[in-house]
This record gives structure tokens, sequence and C-alpha cells, in this order.
């Protein structure tokens, strides 16, 4: 050791003069920074992870090496230019050295790495920008953000449809070309942009609860499972949740794109119980869902704990087994489940896990878990999980990363991270959605919700769909029975 | 030259502009309630409830309540209908009354609903009670917003991350003492039991009171008034009875005798009721009771 030392030395001070920063000694600590990009492991091709020096007034500077790549630049606020950044990432994992200048010159806080994986991200996330509010809500939109850089797009805002409320994106298989979406207030309906083709839908019928909420596409495009459910909600007096939603009845339904039918399975219709959440096997094959008893609401809004089952679909009858499966058993864990997603290689089953309810972004305990569904083993996913709700999550194609909306910087306005998943189902560290400046995250008074990953931009023209929304009457969905 | 200057001359004041540090509106309640006219005719419920907050607000609400033409429990709290104005009194009124939960949540929907990007007032009274319920991440974040945008936050940053400084100060250490042990659903059996739990929580938090009697008073919900003297006269929270609670006390009388002096009411009070109860019904003017509880009442039940 004490040989390596001084070698280590002239190597530092070889770099530190490669830099043009002279580093006259080191500290014994790790920066202060934000965001926390220590450790992080971080798709290829995704945008400079800039981040801010925030340990103090002294002048700072960073060094980014990999391989024989090396950039150097002046804080606080590190701008990493993209070309340079492409490099770096290029040559593998990058080493990151933050140094500040005191009256002794530049000295060096301890390194950390950015891991650099060569998995790649889907190139785009969507998500709706909206107020973490109760009732109330004004300026709000979808938008998609390329993930190779920094550049985010409105989908639609409500700027283009009277104010109205929209939500419960979802696409098919990250098609940016199979997305819909609902609005509500006025227009309200459901919008489906297919393959080039805008349609309008009316979807309550006099059989169903409501009309479709929570959506989610069958891989093969032809049918969307979507809960139905009276929601509501209330306030607390003290609790740090703030407020709890809830659903007094609810059942899971599956709409037919081309017939404009929906049909369910007395298994998914249970009058003595609480049905939501749909989600399918990349398969198409099964259809997950979450379902508890039904107590007497809102009174018993802290006995509502959901298990994760499914229920067998045949995709080409358009029609449903006889027999339901659990897949995560609320009686066995005392907890609750929320929001199945399987990832597109079938092999994992990634859900919120929380005390109670099924709003699990209200509520600071929720947190990511995972379950093998080749041998059931159990994931916790302790490192990519923060101390406020983690939850609205989403997988890349390629089943190695996970991306999600996480209030954990301000227990209250929700923003994207992003970790990896290896092949044994380890999550690494996750890091904050880059930002061309990274303070953005603080002084945006929006949340980042249900974000979807996909392949490419969402395409379709936002006048058209504005146009559609005020002047069609829509197509109303009818109910086929069994 | 003459370019050089210009822009020197141009940039300075620009730069003092955005270097002063502007504060965020506060309401001088001495002025709303020097300013407030009582109307002959039509209550704007608005102005009367920026009034009666004014009163709580400077320690008069129990005691000059009906000095003024008072229209019901709307006047303390008007409906909410997603307008800036009714919005920002509910939350200055729900502050005032310690419901610091309830306070939160108009802000942030007035704030949502607001065609800026926020109000300044609404950003305050999210950093005022985010600090008081100790979410201090969230509260530092709305400083940084309006700091940004340039506005004084020298007041409310030294409490961030600092329970004790905020238990000490004197507007968010008693709210802090105001919220309940217990969680519930806010609002779920009336406001009334939600003040209840701040006066048990924090007796001497006699903002709370107030409000939970005069509710009672101007709803003419004698019962519910009597259950709260019952309760709480005597003790911390309600230690002698304000002027408008002493006058519906001498009323309560005619149920139960010498109750008024069971609750202390001076016998100057109780005499001028009596003298009111023989003036009733005679024909003669009324009006030297119109500061009076009694009066309420009697136009309540002769509108």
């Amino acid at each position: 050791m004490r040989r390596i030392f001084p070698i280590l030395s002239a190597l530092l001070l070889l770099a530190g003069c490669q830099s043009g920063i002279r580093i006259a000694g080191e500290l014994d600590s790790l920066p202060e920074i934000f965001p926390d990009y220590a450790g992080v492991t971080v798709p290829n091709n995704i945008a400079p992870l800039n981040f801010r020096y925030t340990g103090g007034e002294h002048p700072s500077a960073l060094i980014l090496t990999a391989g024989d790549q090396e950039l150097t630049l002046r804080g606080p606020l590190f701008d990493i230019p993209q070309k340079q950044w492409q490099a770096l990432t290029a040559a593998g994992d990058i080493t990151a050295r933050v140094c500040i200048k005191d009256a002794g010159g530049w000295k060096s806080h301890k390194p950390f790495t950015i891991h650099v994986s060569p998995d790649p991200i889907d190139p785009y996330v969507a998500y709706r920008l909206i107020d973490p509010g109760y009732e109330t809500w004004n300026k709000l939109g979808l938008y998609q953000r390329c993930l190779e850089d920094f550049t985010q797009t409105p989908i639609i805002t409500n700027d283009d449809t009277d104010r109205n409320c929209m939500n419960c994106h979802s696409f098919c298989n990250r098609d940016p070309q199979k997305m819909m979406f609902h609005m509500r207030a006025s227009n309200g309906g459901t919008y489906t942009w297919n393959e080039g083709r805008i349609e309008k839908l009316n979807t309550k019928t006099p059989q169903t609860l409501s009309a479709l909420v929570y959506p989610r596409w069958h891989p093969s495009g032809d049918y969307i499972a979507f809960s139905v459910n009276d929601i509501s909600q209330f306030f607390h007096s003290t609790h740090p949740n703030r407020i709890e939603v809830y659903d007094s009845v609810s059942d899971v339904v599956v709409y037919d794109v081309e017939k404009h039918q929906i049909a369910t399975s007395p298994l998914l219709t249970d009058t003595t119980r609480l049905e939501t959440m749909p989600a399918w096997t990349p398969d198409g094959k099964a259809l997950l869902f979450c379902t508890t008893w039904q107590p007497e609401m809102p009174q018993g809004y802290q006995d509502v704990r959901y298990s994760i089952c499914s229920i067998p679909f045949d995709p080409d009858s358009f029609s449903f087994g006889d027999r339901v499966d659990t897949l995560y058993s609320a009686a066995r864990s005392g907890l609750n489940a929320t929001f199945p997603r399987v990832s597109p290689d079938g092999r994992f089953l990634l859900f919120g896990e929380s005390q109670y309810g099924c709003f699990g972004i209200w509520h600071k305990e929720t947190e990511l878990r995972m379950i093998d569904l080749r041998n059931g083993t159990f994931h916790r996913l302790d490192a990519a999980n923060g101390p406020d709700a983690d939850s609205y999550h989403c997988w890349s194609s390629n089943s190695r990363w996970i991306i999600w909306a996480s209030r954990r910087l301000d227990g209250l306005y929700s923003r994207l991270f992003i970790a990896h998943i290896d092949a044994d189902g380890n999550a690494s560290k996750p890091f904050l959605l880059p930002q061309k400046d990274p303070d953005h995250n603080t002084l945006l008074l929006k949340s980042y919700n249900v974000p979807e990953l996909i392949t490419g931009p969402v395409t379709f023209d936002r006048k058209e769909m504005a146009r559609i929304a005020r002047t069609d009457p829509g197509i109303d969905v009818s109910f086929r029975r069994p | 030259m003459t370019s050089w200057f210009f822009r020197v001359s141009v940039f300075i004041p620009l730069l003092l502009i955005s270097c002063t540090e502007k504060p965020v509106p506060v309401q001088d309640w001495d002025r709303v309630i020097a300013s407030y006219v009582d109307p002959e005719t039509e209550v704007n419920v608005l102005d009367l409830a920026e009034l009666n907050l004014a009163l709580a607000e400077t320690g008069r609400l129990a005691t000059d309540l009906f000095h003024y033409t008072q229209v019901g429990s709307l006047g303390i709290l008007p409906d909410w209908n997603r307008d800036e104005r009714p919005g920002k009194i509910s939350s200055d009124v729900y502050y005032s009354m310690g419901l610091v939960a309830c306070a939160q949540r108009m802000a942030f929907e007035t704030n949502v609903a607001a065609e800026a990007d926020y109000l300044p007032e609404m950003m305050l009274r999210l950093i005022q009670t985010n600090l008081i319920n100790g979410s201090y991440p969230v509260a530092e974040k709305y400083i940084r917003v309006l700091e940004k945008d340039g506005y004084d936050c020298s007041r409310y940053k030294p409490f961030l991350y600092n329970d004790a400084a905020v238990d000490r100060d004197p507007e968010l250490g008693p709210r802090r003492r105001c919220i309940p042990a217990r969680d519930h659903i806010a609002l779920e059996n009336g406001i009334d039991e939600d003040l209840k739990e701040i006066i048990r929580a924090n007796p001497s938090y006699h903002k709370a009171i107030e409000y939970l009697g005069v509710i009672y008073l101007l709803d003419t919900e004698m019962d519910k008034f009597r259950e709260m003297l019952d309760e709480f006269y005597g003790t911390e929270a309600l230690p002698t009875l304000p002027e408008s609670f002493a006058e519906a006390a001498c009323m309560l009388s005619e149920l139960e005798r010498g109750y008024w002096k069971k609750v202390g009411v001076d016998p100057a009070v109780y005499k001028r009721y009596t003298e009111y109860k023989k003036r009733l019904g005679t024909g003669l003017s009324m009006d030297k009771y119109r500061d009076t509880f009694w009066y309420y009442i009697m136009r309540v039940n002769n509108p």
C-alpha cells in the first residue's frame, strides 16, 4: 500500500495536469452533488448526467474519464456536452472526480463511478405532467421526452382541449403508433391512436360500473384491458400521506379494439370483491389483476389489501378461463400489492407493495417489489427503492431497465428514476432522469406521472386530436354478454 | 461612448431591481377591519369572511362578531368554488383555526387553479404548513421557487430541518401543537369536531374555541353550543366567556335557571339581556341591541 500511494498520487497529478487542474491534495469524502449520480448504472444511450456541486461556495471542477477519453468542466453546474458524453459512454464505465479549490489549491473528492451498461433503454418516455393535487386541475398535458438528449415535446396538452383533464395513457408494447388515453370533463371520452387512425370512444355502458379507467393494452394490439371503478378520495387530518384514494366498487373488463365491444368474466366482476389495475403477460394468454374483498368504504380503507391474481385469456376467441391463480397473496404477506407489470421477456412481475390502498403514489411506504415468475423468488429491490413513494413503474423493451415515478426528492413532487435489472433480478442504484439543468427538478411545480417507455415519438397531430375531441360525437362502446 | 453609457445606465437599475427581494404580500388585519363598511342590505360573504378572519387574527372574533351584520357560518368559511378569492380566504381561515391540513389543502388547490404559475400568498401558506408538519424538503422546494422569483423568504428559511425552532416560533409552534395525535378523515363529521380535536390537543390556542363557538352561534346550534361550554368552560381553553358567548349563555338560562351565573357571565350583561327581553315584542326599536347575539337571533327568526 505504501508503494501504491505514491504511484496513485503521481498518476493523479498527471491526470490533474492533463485536465488543466493541478490537484494539490485529496479529500476523504465523496462530493455533495445533486442529483446523486455516484455509483449509478446508466444505459449507453442516455442523455448526459448533468449535475450540480452542492458542497459549498468553493470553485469546483469535474474531471470525467473513461478509457482514453477525458473531459474537464468547471462547476458548480456541470453541463456535459452531448458529443463528449457520448464519447465517454462509448468508452465504458466513467470515473467522475469532483475537485474544489481553496486556499491550498485544488483538492479532489473521492472519485465515483458511473457504470455504463451495454443494455440500451428505449429512446423515449411518455408521461403526464400534473400538479400533485387533490380535486383541482388546471394546466396539464401528456409529454414525451427523448432519453438520449433533453428534448421534451407535448403529445397533447389541455391547452388544446379546453383545459379538461386527461389521464391513463397506455401503449401497446411500447409502440408510439398504438396509444390510448382518456379525457375527462369537457370532451370526455377515451381516445385511441392506432396505426394512424384516431378514434373517440364513449365507454360507459349500462352493464358496466363506469367509463373505462385504468388501461393495459394486450400485446396483440387487438384488446385493451380496463378497470371500471367508482373512485373517491378523502383528505387526512394529520397523516403524512395527505389523501387516500379508494374505490367503492370496481371490476375488470376487456375492450375489443376492432369491434368496439367490452366483455368480461364473472371472475372479474365479483360483487363481493374489488378488481382493478389489469395487466397482461407478454404472450397475451393471461390477464393479471389486483383484487381484494370489498370492505365498507371509506371506513374500511385501511383494510384494503390487494392480491395479484391472473386468469387465462384466449385472444382468438375473446374468452376467459374459469380458474384464478394467485401470484401475490395479500393474506400471506399482510401487505398490499398494486400496479402489476410483467417484463417483456415474461420473467419478472414488478409491482408496488404498501400497507393498504389502491393508489400507491399517495402512500409514502410504497416500494417496488418483484417476483421471478419462473421460480417464485421474491426480490425486494432495496437498491432501487427510496424513502418515499415509488410507483407507476414500467419496463424497457429489453427487460433490463425499469422507470418509475418516485417522491423521494421532496416527498410530494414525483420525479422519474431509472434502474437496471440484471439477469438475476438485481436492481442497480437508480438515477434521476437527467435534465439539462438539474435545478429543473426543484423548481418545476408539476409531478411526472405514469412514465411509459416507448420506442419512438408519438406523432399524431395534436390539433387534429383536439378537433376530434371537440366535434366528434364518438363511437358508443357496447357490452358483449358471455 | 453614448452606447456604452446607455448600456450601463440601463443595466444598473435592472441589476438593482433583480437583486431587490420583494416581500410576499400579507394581510394588514387592522386595515381590513378599519376599512370594512357594514352593509345596510346585501352582505358580500367574501368581504364579511375577510372581516371575521381579521377579527379572529386580532383576537376579537368572539367579542366583536355581532358588532357587524352576520349571515351565518358562511360568513366565517365561504363556499369554495375554485375561484381565487374564496380559496385564499378559506386557506387563511383554516390556518387561523389551526386546521393545518385543511389550510394546506386549500392553498394547494387555490394555487393549482390560479392562472399564474402560483400565488405567492398561497406558496407562503404551503411553506408555513409544511414547516409545521415537519415536511421540510417540500417546504425548502417552495422557498427556492419563491426565492428564484425574487421573494424574500428569510422569515421562514431558519426553520428548515429545525424542529426546535418551529416549536419556539409564535406563529408556527402553536399551530404545530394543534395537530391532533390521532389521524382521521378531515372534516368527516363536520368542522366542529375537527375544531374540538384542536382544542383538546392545544387548549391554549384560543382561536379554535372562538371559531367553534361563533360557528355554533351563527348557525343557532344552541344545544351544541351548550355542550361546548359544558366541556370547555373553566378549562384552559375557555377560562372566561367572551362577549358573544356570554350573551348566548344568557339565553341558555331560559332553559336552566341561573345558568348564566354558572358560567361566570357578568351580571351587567344578564341585566341587559332582561331589558332586551322586556323590550322584545313591544314594537319599540331594538336597534340599541344591534351589536348582540340576541339581535342576530331575532333577525334569523324574523327575517
